[in-house]
Order: C-alpha cells, then sequence, then structure tokens
C-alpha cells in the first residue's frame, strides 16, 4: 500500500547559517548586507514555491531484491545489498520539492540573479536531505510492528554500490508519478530536487559498515562517516 | 577616483544597478568600451578572483560581483556586437549526460562570462555527440565537462574520445571539473586541464589558451 505524506516546511527548512556554509563561507566570516538581503530573498522564495511531498510504501525483502539488482549495473560488492539482506523491515519512498522550486532557480540563474539562484538551489539541495530524514522518521514512527531497538536508514541508488539505473525499477514498483516525479532515459529525475530510496530497518549493527569498498575513493560526499557514528552511538546506548 | 575605478568597487561590492548606471556615465564621457570592459569590469573581476582566493571573500559575495559584471555587459554587448571588439572566444561548458548537477557548472559559466569568455551552456544530461557537435559548430575555444556523480565520470571519458575524433586537428581544449574528478582523473581521461573550483577553471583555461 502506498502512503502519501507532506511535509511540515518547518521541518524542512535549513539554517541560514547553514546555507551560507554550504556556499562555502567559513562561519566566523562577516556576512555583508547585500549577502543577507539576497539570502532572504531565497529564504522567502523557497517558502512561497516549494511543495514538499512524498510517498512510501513497505516492501518485501524478495521483492527488493528486483528492484535492487535493477538493470544489473550495480557494482560486484555494495554495502546496501549486505544490510538490506539483514532487515526487519524495508520501505521504498521518494519524495520532492515540485517543479516551482526548479524553475525559479533556473529563472533567476538566466536572469543573472546568480547569487539568489544558487543560495536557493542550497536551501533546496538541504531540504530535499531534511525531507528524507523525516522520511525515515516518519516510517520510523509508523512501523508498529518492527522490535523496537531497531535502527532506520535509507539508501539510494547512485551511491554505496548501488547503481543510478536501479532507479528504473525503482520507479516500477512505486509510481513516483503519483507526485509528478518522472524518470529520463539516463535515470535521472524531473524535478530535480527529488529523492527516492529504500529504508532499511533493522539493527543497528546492520547499518554499520567500512567505507574501503572501491567506489568509496571517488565518492565526495562522504555522507556515510556522519551515519556512521550516529550507529555506534546508537550501539553505545543499549 | 575616475568612473573606471567607481565601476571595478562597485563592482566587487556587488552593487549591479550602479554598475550599470555609470557603465553608461563612461560611454557618455566618451571612453572606449574595449577600455570600460578591460580596466573596469574584467578588472573588478579580476579582483574578485584573488579576494576569493585568498578568502577575503566567499561564494555569495562573488555571484554578486557577477551579477553587477552582467549588468554592465548589458550595456556593452549590444555596442561589441555592433563593433570590432571582440571577448576572448567561445566555451562550450555542461554537465556529461548522466548527470543532472549543474551548481558546479552554473558557477563556471558565471566565472567565464566574467572573465569576457561567451559561454554556451548545453545545460545537464548533454551527450558526447552535443558537446562536440556544438563546439565545431560555434568554433569554441574550450569546452568544461561537469559531473558530480562517480557513475558520471566515465562519460566524460567518452565525450573527450568523441570530441577527439571530430575534432582531428585538436583545436579545441577540454578542462573537467566537479566533486569526484581530480587532476589524475583529468590526466587519464586525456583532458587538458582540471579545475578544483569555478575560480580555477578561469585561470586554467586562461593559461590553457595562452599555451
Amino acid at each position: 500500500m502506498i502512503h502519501k505524506v507532506t511535509f511540515d516546511m518547518d521541518t524542512i527548512l535549513p539554517e541560514p547559517s547553514g546555507v551560507l556554509v554550504a556556499m562555502g563561507m567559513k562561519t566566523h566570516h562577516k556576512v555583508s548586507p547585500r549577502v543577507e538581503d539576497s539570502l532572504g530573498v531565497a529564504f522567502q522564495i523557497f517558502s512561497e514555491k516549494a511543495e514538499p511531498v512524498g510517498i512510501y510504501s513497505p516492501i518485501s525483502r524478495h521483492e527488493f531484491k528486483t528492484v535492487f539488482e535493477g538493470e544489473g549495473l550495480n557494482s560486484d560488492e555494495s554495502p546496501v545489498r549486505d544490510i538490506y539482506l539483514r532487515s526487519n523491515a524495508l520501505h521504498l519512498y521518494a519524495l520532492t520539492l515540485g517543479k516551482a522550486i526548479v524553475t525559479v532557480i533556473n529563472d533567476l540563474n538566466d536572469n543573472d540573479d546568480y547569487a539568489v539562484s544558487h543560495m536557493l538551489n542550497t536551501i533546496a539541495s538541504s531540504a530535499a536531505d531534511k525531507a528524507a530524514g523525516e522520511m525515515e522518521k516518519i516510517i520510523f514512527k509508523t512501523s508498529d510492528d518492527r522490535p523496537h531497538h531497531d535502527y532506520i536508514l535509507g539508501y539510494s541508488p547512485g551511491y554505496c554500490g548501488w547503481d543510478i539505473s536501479g532507479q528504473k525499477k525503482l520507479f516500477e514498483y512505486l509510481d513516483p508519478g503519483a507526485i509528478e516525479i518522472t524518470l529520463n532515459s539516463s535515470f535521472l529525475m524531473d524535478p530535480v530536487k527529488s529523492v527516492t530510496g529504500v529504508i532499511i530497518s533493522g539493527s543497528p549493527e546492520i547499518h554499520s559498515f567500512i567505507p574501503g569498498y572501491p567506489f568509496c575513493k571517488l565518492c565526495k560526499t562522504k555522507s556515510c562517516i556522519p551515519r556512521l557514528k550516529g550507529i555506534k552511538e546508537q550501539v553505545g546506548n543499549r | 577616483m575616475d568612473v573606471l575605478n567607481i565601476i571595478s568597487e562597485d563592482l566587487q561590492s556587488g552593487n549591479a544597478e550602479s554598475v550599470n548606471q555609470k557603465v553608461q556615465q563612461a560611454l557618455d564621457e566618451g571612453i572606449d568600451l574595449k577600455t570600460i570592459l578591460d580596466d573596469a569590469l574584467i578588472a573588478g573581476m579580476n579582483e574578485i578572483g584573488k579576494k576569493f582566493r585568498s578568502h577575503e571573500i566567499f561564494l555569495p559575495d562573488v555571484l554578486l560581483a557577477a551579477r553587477a559584471m552582467q549588468a554592465g555587459m548589458d550595456i556593452l554587448k549590444p555596442l561589441m556586437e555592433e563593433s570590432s571588439v571582440s571577448g576572448k572566444g567561445k566555451a562550450v561548458i555542461g554537465a556529461v549526460k548522466g548527470d543532472l548537477h549543474d551548481i558546479g557548472k552554473n558557477l563556471v559559466g558565471i566565472m567565464l562570462k566574467g572573465a569576457g569568455y561567451e559561454v554556451i551552456d548545453l545545460g545537464k544530461d548533454v551527450s558526447p555527440e552535443k558537446f562536440a557537435q556544438v563546439a565545431m559548430d560555434e568554433n569554441a575555444r574550450v569546452i568544461g565537462l561537469s559531473a558530480l556523480l562517480t557513475t558520471t565520470m566515465p562519460m566524460m571519458k567518452e565525450t573527450i574520445e568523441h570530441l577527439r575524433s571530430v575534432d582531428k586537428e585538436g583545436k579545441i581544449k577540454v578542462i573537467i571539473g566537479g566533486a569526484p574528478t581530480t587532476p589524475e582523473f583529468a590526466k587519464d581521461i586525456r583532458a587538458d586541464a582540471y579545475a578544483y573550483d569555478a575560480v580555477s577553471a578561469v585561470d586554467r583555461i586562461e593559461s590553457l589558451l595562452s599555451e
């Protein structure tokens, strides 16, 4: 069964200072009035134009195997494979901030308003990530039958050895067209400020891995590092 | 302070409206447009580049300055098209096929425009054939390839290989960039240059084209 969620804007908005840091600014650097004004405009536009919605659906391990194997292009070894095979529950999800926000970002850039365009882009990227975190929380709250110590984390095609072509089968199963996300021939989503993936529920230990896979050398996000730290803390608290 | 210095200062502080007005004032005073372009607008952007490299300012300030630069160019460009004054040539940029991330690519485009290049932005998810075709048709001097995903990096190699098969004399230089790319990777795939960020992309292209 597919569930639809609408995200509360307050839960996905990033901190203004975080936006500037994400744009490379040092935390102690004095922000000029022009930069401050532009950031205010970008946040205002985001609040007016973003339409954050998502869908999710439980999926069995057997069904997820088909989704994960996708077009057969995954890396030989992938932590996602090892993790889902030891899971207690799996949910596919897709979320988007909508088309309007992407249109505004592009229009601002085309009209040479680079600063506001880039700030809005950064706000939207951060908000999409935060919405994915919210999705994890929603699924955590609604999964009554899971063991109480389960730990929930999301994984997306295009990362950790799960090839981006995995989007195709994910879309076939979940139908994110219902929230107006489409996939192009390169397996990329439109609107671009969208996130899909699988949310894996299981004991904290299953999510732990050593980021020493061949593809890890090329990964610049290293977003697994804080996630793995969180898992370690969770295990330590038990 | 003369009007050229005022334009440069206003550009650096991101005052687009003033740059637009002062460029018109400079033209009205009889200053030729090449002087305004080189000694006020490009000079201002060069200062911005220096301040960015020394961490005096950061990206938001650079982008505000780039907008001010364009406000000045709005006045100069129609006049440049009418006269014999030309910029530094054409640069074709885009995110390679399979990649929809364009923040870095957009920044490179902004900085290249600021440095006086005509930028043809092909957008995202651009095929090797399109890169080569447009660059050849437009007589571009350089192609900038961007990728953010590790999975799309091989497409950079394919794009360069296709370009080399079409541009047999090697007239068009290729620079690559994007989060997962490295100078070593650029060398491996026979790119002419690698850029860490948008400001260094301009520096690398300037030195590449002066070779």
